[in-house]
């Protein structure tokens, strides 16, 4: 008896035992994270992640490129030598690949089985704001076998001129959506527009104007169709399409946060003496720090905890439509546009500190935007206008490289491996990670070697 | 497992034993002390470099080295072990406090342990175990971060007094915050140290409870059955904080994180036993078992950021909104069946075999199982050779190989997810992990195969074991990075074939014998070389960089035909034939790429241990050496670039002359450059990591101690067994070629990226005394 209680209780033990081993796979089932989500929860992210990255890494390279920022230190001192490590370039490739669209990508493939076209028609927007980052920064660039993870972990990269047709493409299925039946559609979690789809279809064709001014250099029609679509998208600065910072301590501006902590930059002497301080947005767009030599940062229009991060403004469409009437050979109506443009750029610095700036001033400023019949003189005024309209934009070092405009010294030192001869730098180098980890990296290029529509 | 000392079986017994050890710092890097702040040859306050002009203030270097303090340490342990021919117990208390060289830094540990043995009827005996443990520790910041100590320290311009004059500086305000409330420090986007000491934080504290439960059954003389449980359960509370003015998040106003982790383990085996001797040349092992490894871990954590209130660290200190609490719970188990079998023929050979399948929750489920087996064979050649070799006392030669599998490093590798980003606007939002998973992982396989000897020549005086060994690492897995491009960041492979060669000698003398002499000097030597190389990683892939912590310009790779974990990154330029080049002024050109740098894993090592007594005094030394392998002296290159470094203290004499090319012409370069604020400001020079690359070979005093041991009569008298006073050392003596602290140093204190120094933490040398009674 003793004995047959031992061997039961050893079977009860094994069994016990073995029954354990086979629950081995549920024991894997990860209980930390849903597997599916609704789409209205990744829009949020998408939206403050392309903001971030827009205002953080990419606007310090471009600002640097640009001559609108000084780098001092770090990765922002590399930049300045025109001597960008590859690793580092990698962080604002990352910021928006692995950032808002990755998000994006997922919202578009997800939306039709959740029956939230609008959220597709959004993601489409966006998608092709962070797609047009990527390749005016770097070129050719991994788009159509891109975000795919682990289906494709080594994206095949497509030429320029075929992701500016996606872009196109992109927008034009936004357009379409935007006006369909979407039995979901996003309301307060769109903090761009709080789900209103006008405002994001006429937000689709700034972009198509975006692209299409882009493309003048090599593409006929460019300056015509951009006009085109300037007219339909937004038209005062209160149909911008930005992401509203709140200036909480986790949702504030990166332009502000840069300067608040570790700013390796400055505002470059360079930009400070285009704009001249007599201009009445000066002491706004840029924060002179006394007694330390001229050192300055960005101002309180671009650079508060609430500053908005700017996606595409009412400013950047009519000194778009500006260029695209001279472009077009219409001086009357390129000059009401520049004067508008001028007076947009005032009146949006006016609305967001809610304060008047001088109207004397701003007066004499828009009175002496005149051009002159000068193509060439005309195209200067107006990019150099831009220029200065659109500090901190990604756009002010697009413009230089395709118009040559307004005048830019490059800086001392900067013949570089990456850079050879010193000049202005054209493009950034290809981060690191495509080069040592995608088999498809079709090889390295320096910061000298043109893009598709740069051949000014 | 229960591997604690059981308590021994015989009448009781009191044993006692304290220890006061004095640490202090034992190497630091050179600093510059004829040169201010400033830039371009002029003085500027609040400039962070120190490229200004010849200091006119007295140099504050000395100052500086005052932060670090003598740390002290103390051990108190007190033991009872005691039992019957049927029991035993022994039951032990433990407490250290330790104060660190870092002020405001410190360990406060206490133990208690109990184990305890029964048996029962003559058959079974139980032994059981439970171990508690309670500390807490101050850490302080470390590493590279923007309130890292030795950031603040090793940057700080020699002409700024960064105790503001004081002393004990760590305990005044004044000396770390001026009138206003704001930060005192020499740049501003640099801690203060005395600032970061008492203004950012870094503690936890760790309570943990070690249980082991043991049955044997001896069913008869040759079987048995035995049940083996052991339970390991903790909880570790991590609270690290940044004021809201300190650097590596002011941007932020402030970070806090709270980490709150409940870990528990339970082991258990199952074995059922033989051993016999069929017949009388022959013995015999024999088990089959069953083992069951089940963790949990349960974790809560809050990372905030924005403190409303100044100077209060507590999670409730920030917005809901900025504030992203989650929880996490991981499982892994694993389940095992094994069977071993020795047999020993003779005295002479003994042959061991074992076979054991593993299956692991890690792995998806079609390919979680993994079998694996092994063999060896020890041969007493020495019976042999009767007296044809006298001085040979015994000789053994032993051969194996053998497998093992491992499952994953980490539970949920294998199926996608999303993960919760805290809030936005009070939108709770979510986004995709940035992991791409793996659902086709497989076990990792490690196959060795080593050779052996012992030899033990004249009568024991001098002893060898020598062993080489050759490992195959097969199916690795590996967390690796992958293109951005695909929306992901990083993924995890059965990725490389990595192969260890190794040789390891161990030479023991007795040089001389107490009974002869008097003096017993016992000499051992021993030498451990491994050879590491990458064979291949997964297809199309030839260089994985390892996840790179706390320092991005030099990483950590794996690289087919090279050593695992090699360094790299910002190199110079170079034409085909390896020459440097050079530009037009003298300069030499940064390559656009990252290139491999050195390997940082050491040629060889050894150590020399001697063991002497005479009469009661007894001495322990223990040299060790490192020959070889690189360092990446992250400190150097920015304290280079800063004008800090002691390098840079002939800034106005020093040329130098590049040994390289003409980019352009090819011609030798002959161009003499300045090593002055152009060329350390140039590329910027901490990009470039080749340039402060550094071989690392020590010789140092690891341990040296003298022990008196009191005679027996005077003991008597005191009423002890025993009582020794000892004198201990650790460290006294360090020789290295590293120019930055003691190198025995990493990073990230991961052992995927060995090689980096980047403002760590000095190394200490320690000093103290001892006492052991036992009653």
């Amino acid at each position: 008896m003793k004995k047959n209680v031992y061997s039961l209780s050893l079977i009860a033990v094994v069994l016990s035992m073995g029954e354990w081993s086979c629950r081995l796979e549920d024991i894997n089932e990860n209980p930390n994270g849903p597997v599916e989500i609704n789409v209205s929860l990744l829009l949020p992210s998408a939206q403050r992640d392309l903001a971030n990255a827009i205002c953080g890494r990419l606007f310090r390279y471009h600002g640097i490129a640009a001559q609108q920022l000084k780098g001092t230190d770090n990765q922002e001192l590399l930049m300045e030598n025109y001597n960008p490590d590859e690793l580092f370039v990698g962080y604002p490739w990352e910021d928006l690949y692995s950032g808002p669209m990755i998000n994006l990508a997922v919202i578009r493939k997800d939306a039709e089985a959740q029956q939230a076209p609008a959220y597709k028609a959004v993601a489409n927007i966006l998608l092709a704001l962070c797609t047009g980052l990527i390749t005016d920064t770097w070129g050719d660039a991994p788009v159509s076998e891109a975000l795919q993870g682990g289906d494709q972990l080594y994206p095949r990269y497509d030429i320029q001129s075929d992701i500016y047709a996606q872009l196109h493409a992109w927008l034009d299925e936004a357009i379409v959506l935007a006006d369909a039946e979407s039995p979901r559609t996003p309301g307060a979690d769109d903090l761009v527009y709080g789900g209103d789809m006008e405002a994001w279809k006429k937000a689709a064709w700034a972009l198509k104007a975006r692209y299409y001014i882009h493309t003048t250099g090599v593409e006929v029609q460019s300056a015509s169709l951009a006009l085109d679509a300037v007219q339909q998208a937004f038209s005062s600065t209160a149909g911008n399409c930005q992401y509203p910072y709140s200036g909480a301590a986790s949702d504030s501006n990166p332009i502000n946060n840069f300067f608040t902590s570790s700013a390796y930059a400055v505002v470059d002497p360079q930009f400070v003496s285009v704009m001249g301080i007599s201009d009445p947005r000066f002491s706004h767009f840029i924060d002179i720090i006394p007694f330390t030599g001229g050192q300055s940062k960005v101002g309180d229009f671009r650079g508060l905890a609430q500053s908005p991060g700017v996606f595409i403004d009412a400013t950047e469409l009519k000194f778009i439509e500006a260029e695209a009437r001279l472009r077009l050979g219409d001086q009357d109506g390129a000059q009401a546009a520049l004067e508008s443009a001028v007076g947009e750029s005032c009146a949006a610095v006016e609305s967001f500190l809610g304060t008047d700036l001088p109207d004397g001033d701003v007066n004499e400023l828009i009175a002496s935007m005149t051009l002159s019949g000068n193509f060439d003189q005309d195209l200067a005024l107006v990019m150099e206008q831009k220029y200065i309209a659109l500090f901190t934009s990604p756009e002010c070092w697009t413009d230089w490289r395709r118009t040559g405009y307004p005048p830019l010294e490059p800086n001392e030192n900067g013949n570089s491996d990456s850079n050879p001869g010193g000049e202005i730098p054209r493009r950034l180098i290809y981060p690191q990670s495509e080069r040592l980890l995608n088999p498809n990296f079709p090889g390295s290029v320096t910061m000298q070697d043109r893009i598709w529509w740069d051949n000014n | 497992m229960i591997t604690t000392k059981k308590g021994s079986q015989s009448k009781t017994q009191v044993s006692f034993s304290t220890s006061t050890t004095f640490d202090e710092v034992n190497k630091l890097p050179g600093r510059q002390g004829r040169w201010s702040q400033g830039t371009g040859g002029s003085f500027a306050a609040g400039s962070q470099f120190n490229w200004g002009g010849v200091l006119t203030t007295p140099s504050y270097n000395e100052g500086i080295m005052d932060f670090f303090k003598t740390g002290m340490t103390g051990q108190h342990n007190v033991a009872v072990e005691g039992g019957s021919a049927t029991s035993s117990f022994h039951l032990s208390l433990g407490h250290t406090r330790q104060t660190g060289i870092i002020p405001n830094t410190d360990l406060v540990r206490s133990s208690v342990k109990l184990t305890a043995g029964q048996e029962l009827w003559g058959k079974v005996k139980i032994n059981a175990l439970a171990a508690y443990t309670t500390s807490t520790a101050n850490r302080g910041q470390r590493g590279s971060n923007l309130s890292g100590v030795m950031l603040g320290l090793m940057r700080a311009p020699a002409g700024y007094d960064l105790s503001n004059g004081f002393d004990d500086a760590e305990d005044v305000e004044a000396a770390y915050i001026n009138p206003d409330g704001t930060q005192r420090t020499y740049f501003e986007n640099y801690d203060n140290p005395y600032w970061s000491v008492n203004r950012n934080g870094n503690e936890n504290g760790v309570d943990r409870l070690i249980g082991g439960l043991e049955l044997t059954w001896q069913l008869n003389e040759h079987w048995r059955i035995l049940n083996r449980t052991g339970s390991d359960w903790y909880s570790d509370r991590v609270r690290e904080y940044w004021d809201k003015q300190s650097n590596e998040f002011k941007d932020l106003g402030g970070r806090i994180f709270i980490d709150q982790i409940h870990y528990h383990s339970i082991n258990n085996d199952l074995v059922l036993a033989y051993t016999g001797n069929p017949s009388s040349a022959i013995e015999v092992d024999a088990l089959a078992g069953h083992n069951f490894y089940n963790t949990t871990e349960a974790e809560t954590f809050a990372d905030g950021v924005g403190f409303v209130l100044d100077d209060f660290y507590d999670v409730s200190n920030v917005s809901a909104v900025d504030l992203l609490v989650d929880d996490n719970f991981s499982q892994e188990r694993t389940v095992s069946a094994y069977g071993n079998l020795t047999l020993g023929y003779r005295k002479w050979l003994y042959l061991d075999m074992t076979a054991r399948n593993d299956w692991f929750s890690t792995l998806p489920k079609q390919n979680n199982s993994v079998f694996y087996p092994s063999a060896s064979a020890a041969i007493v050649f020495s019976e042999f050779l009767e007296n044809s070799l006298p001085e040979l006392g015994f000789g053994k030669l032993r051969v194996s190989y053998a497998e093992t599998g491992n499952g994953a490093p980490a539970p949920y590798l294998t199926a996608a997810f999303f993960e919760q980003s805290g809030q936005i606007q009070w939108q709770l939002v979510y986004e995709p992990s940035s992991f791409v998973f793996n659902p086709d992982l497989r076990p990792e396989r490690l196959q060795s195969f080593e050779l052996g000897a012992d030899l033990r020549f004249f009568s024991g005086r001098l002893t060898t074991d020598i062993t080489w060994y050759n490992n195959n690492t097969i199916d690795q897995i590996l967390f690796v990075p992958v293109p951005a491009s695909s929306g992901y960041l990083e993924t995890v492979f059965n990725a490389g074939n990595i192969r260890n060669t190794g040789l390891e000698v161990v030479l023991t003398a007795q040089l001389t014998r107490e009974s002869e002499t008097g003096l017993s000097w016992s000499s051992t030597v021993n030498f451990t070389r491994n050879r590491n190389e990458v064979e291949s990683l997964a297809e199309g892939t030839d260089l994985i960089a390892l996840p790179s912590y706390g320092l991005a310009s030099t990483q950590s790779v794996v690289a087919v035909g090279q050593p695992y974990g090699m360094l790299y990154g910002g190199a110079w330029a170079r034409d085909a034939a390896g020459n440097i080049l050079v530009d037009e002024l003298g300069y030499p050109i940064k390559d656009a790429e990252r290139q491999l740098l050195g390997n940082p894993n050491p040629d060889f090592l050894a150590g020399w241990r001697n063991d002497l007594r005479w009469k009661n005094v007894t001495l322990t030394m223990l040299w060790d050496i490192r020959a070889g392998g690189f360092m990446h002296n992250g400190t150097r290159a920015v304290m280079l670039y800063h004008g800090t470094h002691i390098d840079t203290e002939n800034r106005d004499t020093e040329t130098i002359v590049w040994e390289g090319i003409n980019q352009t012409t090819g011609a030798p370069n002959n161009i003499p450059v300045a090593l002055d604020e152009d060329f350390y400001s140039r590329y910027s020079l901490q990009y470039v990591s080749e340039a402060v690359m550094e071989e690392v070979n020590w010789v140092r005093l690891r341990d040296l101690s003298v022990t008196y041991n009191l005679p027996t009569a005077m003991c008597k008298k005191l009423h002890t067994r025993n009582l020794s006073v000892s004198l201990t050392s650790r460290n006294l003596f360090l020789w290295t070629s590293y120019s930055g602290i003691d190198p025995e140093t990493n990073l990230s204190g991961a052992a995927n990226s060995i090689g980096r120094d980047y403002f760590n933490s000095p190394n200490t040398r320690s000093y103290g005394f001892a006492i052991r009674a036992s009653f």
